[in-house]
């Protein structure tokens, strides 16, 4: 018993000594690595160390990334859905903002060409833009952000580079309404041109019916027309007049023959009237704003060009149809010139 | 196979893990610690004079790999390895769950432990939110490991005097 006793003591007395013995140890190491002069040489086995183990760290990281990756995207589950509704919402942003930007873009390009239109050079103008394209459903009409503030008046033309738009109808001080030329209401004077009794398909009027303007006492501009036998002429036309290609033609026979263009209610067209049964309007051929006196709109501003044409016999009138140059549905600038019809 | 030698691989294992997923994969930037939960469950195994020992060696070991002051590990291995030692024969850790609790428990205080340690040597922050959540993590995930790294080393030391002998 006795024995025993002493063999527990003694077990008692090495163990205590073996644990005191592996702190104080373990203290040491730590006063050695701590500020003391053993510092630097475990620093450096620590990072040989390290460098030894690396390689598998990363092979052992490899392996167990995709796992892992699985694990914490099945657990942050929520967390990723929002973050991808967020990204979704952020794609959708940009996106906006490069359809602005591209939008802008076109929009500066239209003005541009709106500042140089070629049919009114010496005209003064008005940059508007389109701020309501469809105010009725019963006339075709549209609304402009510029008013009598910026030189607006009643009766003046409304164009684009591609060709006549309409006349303004109303003017505010800051707003003005412009019935456009497809509405029924709306008849214009129009000249057909050709040449030794053939369609002339150009881009510009050929008798150069482009207007001199004088300023008028009310701060406007009147028409004064010249005459020239000068032409051009062109392939069969496309839907736009910048898009034909000119040439030059011999400079005799070259008639004019003028008509009225009235819009359709409920079609895009214009239907053309008044033509003399001995003229033989082709398709394609163009049609531009008639050089007369007391007209609505100045001369030589392109319409449109003949899309149909179908004389029925018997008849002396045919059935004339005209697409315009301008497309209305997607109208964003428009030029206004500062054009009065003569009293 | 020597258990020596068994029980040198496993240490090899664990640190590779450790070093490679548990210190990579962190929560708030606190991880759990595997080589103290290995030193708690050998210690279970061998007793506290052998698992002080082997505490004391792993923590040589595994201070090469950690940014802490070089014999801070050991220090903290050597307490760990005595307690679970000392603990082991207690009857109420014939319920695993029990031992899976105290395994965490234990590794938890003494993470803070080498917290404390440090803050007297002016190497650690104030004992914040950063020690509340390496408290937390090492119950937590030590409890929940304790049950894999006790097959393990239960796999490799066989018995009490087999162990007692690897270690040694």
């Amino acid at each position: 018993m006795a024995r025993r006793k002493r063999r527990n003591n003694r077990s008692r007395s090495k163990t205590q000594s073996t644990i005191i013995f592996l702190i104080l140890l373990s203290l040491t190491i730590v006063s050695f690595a701590y500020r003391g002069p053993l510092s630097l040489k475990i620093s450096h086995a620590q990072n040989y160390a390290r460098d030894v183990v690396s390689p598998i760290q990363r092979g052992v990281q490899s392996m167990v990334n995709p796992i892992s990756n699985s694990i914490i995207g099945a657990s942050n589950y929520n967390q990723i859905a929002s973050q991808n509704k967020a990204l979704q919402r952020q794609v959708k942003v940009l996106q906006k903002q490069l359809k602005s930007n591209i939008d802008a873009q076109t929009r500066l390009s239209e003005i541009t060409a709106l500042e140089n239109l070629p049919y009114a050079q010496s005209m003064p103008i008005v940059v508007a833009q389109v701020i309501n394209s469809s105010m009725s459903n019963y006339s075709q009409t549209i609304e402009l952000d510029k008013g009598t503030t910026s030189g607006v008046g009643v009766g003046m033309s409304v164009v684009t580079p591609q060709g006549l738009v309409g006349r303004v109808i109303s003017a505010g001080s800051s707003t003005c309404v412009v019935l456009l030329i497809t509405d029924p209401s709306n008849t214009i004077s129009v000249t057909l041109y050709f040449n030794n009794g053939k369609p002339i398909n150009s881009s510009t009027p050929p008798s150069s019916a482009t207007p001199t303007t004088t300023v008028a006492s009310n701060g406007t501009t009147q028409p004064t027309t010249t005459q020239s036998t000068a032409t051009q002429t062109s392939q069969p036309a496309s839907s736009s007049p910048s898009s034909t290609t000119a040439q030059a033609a011999p400079q005799n026979n070259v008639t004019q023959i003028f008509a009225l263009a009235n819009g359709q209610s409920g079609s895009n067209h214009l239907s053309l009237s008044f033509v003399p049964p001995t003229a033989n309007p082709g398709n394609g051929q163009f049609i531009f704003t008639a050089s007369l006196n007391g007209g609505d709109y100045p001369p030589g501003i392109p319409v449109g060009f003949i899309s149909d044409v179908t004389i029925k016999p018997g008849n002396l009138q045919g059935s004339i149809n005209i697409a315009p140059f301008v497309s209305f549905t997607n109208l964003n600038y428009v030029d206004v010139l500062q054009w009065l019809p003569a009293p | 196979m020597p258990y020596s030698i068994k029980i040198t691989a496993l240490t090899a294992i664990v640190l590779i893990v450790q070093l490679s997923v548990m210190d990579v994969y962190n929560y708030n930037l606190v991880h759990d610690n595997l080589v103290a939960l290995l030193v708690v469950a050998v210690a279970f195994k061998v007793g506290p004079v052998r698992g002080a020992t082997f505490g004391f060696v792993a923590g040589l070991i595994y201070g090469l790999f950690s940014t802490t002051i070089y014999g801070t590990s050991s220090l903290e291995f050597v307490l760990l390895g005595f307690v679970a030692g000392r603990s082991s024969n207690l009857n109420i850790f014939d319920n695993f769950l029990v031992k899976s609790v105290f395994a965490g428990i234990l590794t938890s205080i003494a993470a803070v432990f080498v917290v404390i340690f440090l803050k007297l040597l002016d190497q650690a922050t104030d004992i914040d939110s950063a020690t509340v959540n390496l408290l937390l993590v090492n119950f937590v995930a030590n409890t929940l490991l304790y049950l894999p790294m006790e097959k393990l080393t239960g796999g490799f030391v066989a018995n009490s005097n087999d162990a007692t002998q690897s270690v040694l």
